[in-house]
């Protein structure tokens, strides 16, 4: 775990994080509460705008801090809580603390005396430690923006509300959403919640557990907003909400806290986008704390930054990423792939092909450019670690383009399926094991069976695992044998590698991440018993390689991880198996490997028609949604690309033998 | 006849968190105390049956949440009530303050009718605790100020006065349903235009 307080850069920390729960499900609605807010100004501002109040009914960021050391957290906290709780620890053994309230007479003298004269009055010897208590309360109360802001809230509720996370997880997920918090207000409820903790540790004496203090201060931490009617509360609510902040109580020592994995990650495409920003200069490109922006301090900020929030959110950032290979790629007139399958306008399938058609295949399909991208990295790894020196004589010439990079293989965006042509044709890995998949052309039919309607089976699994959330912060070893797909989709996010992979040059992915790769991937084994494991039984038709040359298959995972995930396969068990499932087809290389990087496609591709006939369903296998560039969602309408779907799947198979022809010969 | 007829009395314990108002009610429908120390969410209610003289009467107990931010839950169930117990803690002064606005939060909440008279049953609870601050004719002095409502000391702990406090609450609420029902049994009559009725023909009239 990493101190998220203290890190200089927490924008993309935070954007990694909503993503994570975006693709979990739990979308962060802005919009909804943006009138909300607007509507509520502070109190204090409209009521009295002369008199500057200081503490209650102000905005948290507005008021006088101290910092204050806590662990190794460095907090910024209001001097008036630090005051409050200094005086109620002098009384930490009264029964009822929080829950027995003050006088309320004596309540608005020390209110009245705080905002007039001294932050920290003397306590005149009428005034018991309940009253401070009740202070403490009705300064939660009267914040102008509650202290879980409410976005937060609601997202916090959803995580709540998922019947399918067990309650460790949940809590995982509670304090990864507040780490979306505004920096005031993470750091004062930091603070809030660890002296609640420091309370309920004197339970004996004070009788406060934590679910007492919860019901009693939760609904100041969290005043919910019903639709509408502010401040209203039902029952259930409030239950709800009590038991959120038990939770956080009893788990306040870890608040503050990111998993290493997430900060991996963005600490990759942070390094990532400062290229990318040194490289373009003439491309605008806003990259700001995108998600500090718009999500923590979206209440605070007005409406206009949700634009600016937008550009900056990791979905944006790739279909830039992707068009701008595009571009580039298409000035770059030396390679040519002709011999390939893919899909041209009309839907049919092209054998001589060229790269427009095959640039049109990958904007057609939903999560093309994620997967796309990812092996063209792949194949770039494995190029690199086999040192082929006849590499840069090869046919298509691109690898100068490769060799030439500092700057990464980002230049080189290349279809799966050129990357595994190139690969083959390269000398000496002819028989390389590394290369082919098999797939019994038995499973085909399954894999590929998909129409107008999507399958039932597919849409259930969409949501299966949409509702089982996977924390960013369960790294891919809190991986349990019971979880489902979902812990297969989570330790694969949780892997930057195969992600970020997609376009990270190669040479910028740490190497420890890489040989992570292969264990992170692999303690998914499981069944989603939801589903035909039979007839999704993807794996079956794997084989395991024998070769011991693990450097240079490793990558491939990537290619297979998303295609497991989508394809829902139900029993695979990754995690007994070496990094990758390869098996050398002599003499078949190429048309197998088609045959994969097709399919993986076609994976990606029906996926997303799925998801797009299933609209509320959330994303389902983290690294495939997770970086779908939202603009393929929404441009190419869903009809059309059912349709190449189907289209690909019949005429798949008919395709492979011309294929094996053309390398034959 | 209205003494044979079932009952319900719909009753509201109110007071400031952590007096003792879950503890009352538990006391006097279960006969049970728990040390268990845990603060109400919202509202909750017990029923209990009681022969109050000839009649039986049923006692729906509304426990109530004290947390100020809870209230606005409570004030829903209000509405209705046959009776108010206001609870304090005698160990806690602010408590006893705080009946003023329990009471008048109430009154303005449940809207009753004949808000004037409306029964109220203040009790005084924790009784058996040692460091007490109310003394008995403190707050015997307020309800008399406050048209005379019945004052009761318990220890919902022990036991101490608990059946004999929600007795009266009880009788007074009956006694209110007396008189409310003796309203609602002379209603202003409402006169319906007699029409002339019209001969029966043999037959149908069409």
């Amino acid at each position: 775990m990493r101190n998220f307080v203290a890190l200089e850069e927490k924008g993309s920390v935070r954007e990694f994080i909503a993503n994570d729960l975006s693709n979990a499900g739990l979308r962060i609605d802005t919009n909804k509460h943006r009138n909300n807010i607007n509507n509520q100004p502070s109190p204090a501002i409209t009521s009295n705008p002369k008199q500057q109040s200081r503490v209650f009914n102000v905005p948290l960021h507005q008021m006088d801090a101290i910092s204050i050391k806590i662990d190794n957290l460095e907090l910024t906290v209001p001097i008036f809580l630090r005051w409050c709780f200094d005086c109620i620890r002098r009384s930490i053994k009264h029964e009822g603390l929080f829950r027995k309230s003050g006088g309320s007479q004596r309540i608005k003298e020390l209110m009245v005396r705080i905002e007039d004269g001294p932050l920290t009055p003397n306590l005149s010897p009428s005034n018991t430690v309940f009253d401070i208590c009740s202070l403490f309360k009705e300064f939660l109360r009267r914040l102008t923006y509650p202290l879980i802001t409410y976005p937060l809230q609601d997202l916090l509720l959803d995580c709540f509300s998922m019947r399918s996370l067990s309650s460790d997880k949940k809590v995982d997920i509670y304090l990864n959403i507040l780490l979306l918090l505004p920096d005031e207000h993470l750091h004062a409820l930091i603070y809030i919640l660890r002296f609640l903790h420091e309370i309920t540790l004197n339970e004996r004496d004070n009788k406060m557990n934590a679910k007492n203090l919860a019901i009693c201060v939760g609904p100041g931490i969290m005043r919910t907003a019903v639709e509408g009617k502010a401040n209203l509360m039902t029952e259930q609510c409030a239950t709800s909400v009590s038991d959120i902040v038990e939770a956080l109580i009893i788990n306040a020592t870890k608040l503050g806290y990111v998993a290493d994995s997430v900060y991996e990650r963005s600490q990759m495409l942070l390094e990532m986008r400062q290229k990318e920003a040194a490289q373009n200069t003439d491309e605008s490109f806003a990259i700001d704390n995108g998600i500090e922006n718009g999500i923590g301090g979206g209440k605070i900020n007005d409406p206009a930054n949700a634009k600016k929030r937008r550009s900056g959110s990791v979905k944006e950032f790739l279909v830039h990423m992707t068009n701008r290979l595009r571009r580039r790629s298409g000035s770059n007139n030396d390679s040519r792939d002709q011999t390939h399958v893919f899909l041209d306008q009309s839907g049919k399938l092209s054998s001589s092909h060229t790269r427009e058609h095959r640039y049109h295949y990958q904007q057609n399909s939903i999560s093309g450019h994620c997967l796309s991208s990812s092996s063209s990295s792949t194949t770039t790894t494995k190029r690199k670690s086999s040192d082929d020196p006849n590499g840069g004589n090869s046919k298509r010439g691109k690898t100068k383009t490769t060799e030439k990079s500092s700057l990464p293989d980002t230049n080189r965006f290349t279809s799966p399926i050129t990357a595994f042509r190139r690969k083959k044709k390269t000398p000496g890995s002819i028989n390389d094991p590394g290369f082919p998949f098999k797939i019994e052309h038995s499973h085909l039919p399954q894999l590929l069976h998909f129409t107008d309607e999507v399958p039932l089976r597919f849409t259930n699994a969409v949501g299966n695992t949409a509702s089982s959330v996977s924390s960013s912060s369960s790294s891919s070893s809190t991986t349990t044998p019971s979880g489902s797909m979902t812990t297969l989709a989570a330790s694969i996010a949780n892997n930057g590698s195969i992600v970020l992979g997609a376009l990270q040059p190669s040479a910028m992915i740490p190497s420890e991440t890489q040989s992570s790769l292969s264990s992170n991937a692999g303690p998914a084994a499981c069944i989603n018993k939801s589903l035909d494991a039979k007839k999704l039984n993807l794996l079956d038709s794997w084989k395991w390689p024998k070769s011991s040359r693990k450097a240079e298959r490793k990558p491939l995972v990537a290619i297979h991880a998303p295609m497991l995930l989508t394809s829902t396969v139900g029993s695979l068990s990754l995690a007994q198996s070496p990094p990758s499932p390869i098996k050398p087809v002599n003499g078949s290389n190429q048309s197998s490997c088609q045959q994969m990087a097709g399919t993986s496609l076609l994976m990606h591709s029906s996926f997303g028609v799925a998801r797009r006939h299933s609209d509320d369903v959330a994303s389902t296998s983290l690294s495939t949604t997770a970086y779908r560039p939202r603009r393929s969602i929404s441009s190419s309408g869903g009809q059309q690309q059912t349709r190449h779907v189907v289209c690909m799947s019949n005429n798949y198979s008919h395709s492979l033998p011309s294929n094996q022809q053309q390398d034959a010969s | 006849m209205a003494s044979r007829k079932k009952v319900l009395l719909k009753v509201i314990i109110l007071g400031d968190s952590g007096v003792g108002k879950t503890s009352l009610m538990n006391q006097f429908v279960n006969r049970k105390f728990s040390n268990q120390y845990k603060a109400t969410i919202g509202a909750d209610f017990l029923t209990k049956e009681l022969q109050i003289d000839d009649r039986l009467v049923t006692m729906q107990i509304w426990d109530t949440a004290g947390q100020e931010r809870f209230q606005s839950l409570g004030v829903a169930f209000y509405r209705g009530a046959d009776c108010c117990v206001l609870v304090m803690d005698v160990t806690s002064p602010t408590s006893f303050k705080s009946l003023e606005s329990w009471k008048d939060e109430f009154l303005i909440q449940a809207g009753p009718r004949d808000p004037e008279n409306f029964p109220f049953v203040v009790i005084g609870n924790k009784i058996d605790l040692e460091n007490r601050m109310i003394q008995a004719r403190k707050a015997q002095a307020w309800c008399q100020e406050k048209n005379n409502i019945p004052y009761f000391e318990t220890s919902a702990k022990e036991g101490v006065n608990v059946e004999k406090a929600f007795e009266t609450v009880a009788r007074n609420a009956l006694a209110r349903e007396k008189e409310i029902d003796q309203q609602a049994d002379f209603p202003m009559p409402i006169r319906i235009p007699q029409q002339e009725e019209q001969p029966k023909k043999d037959g149908c009239s069409c």
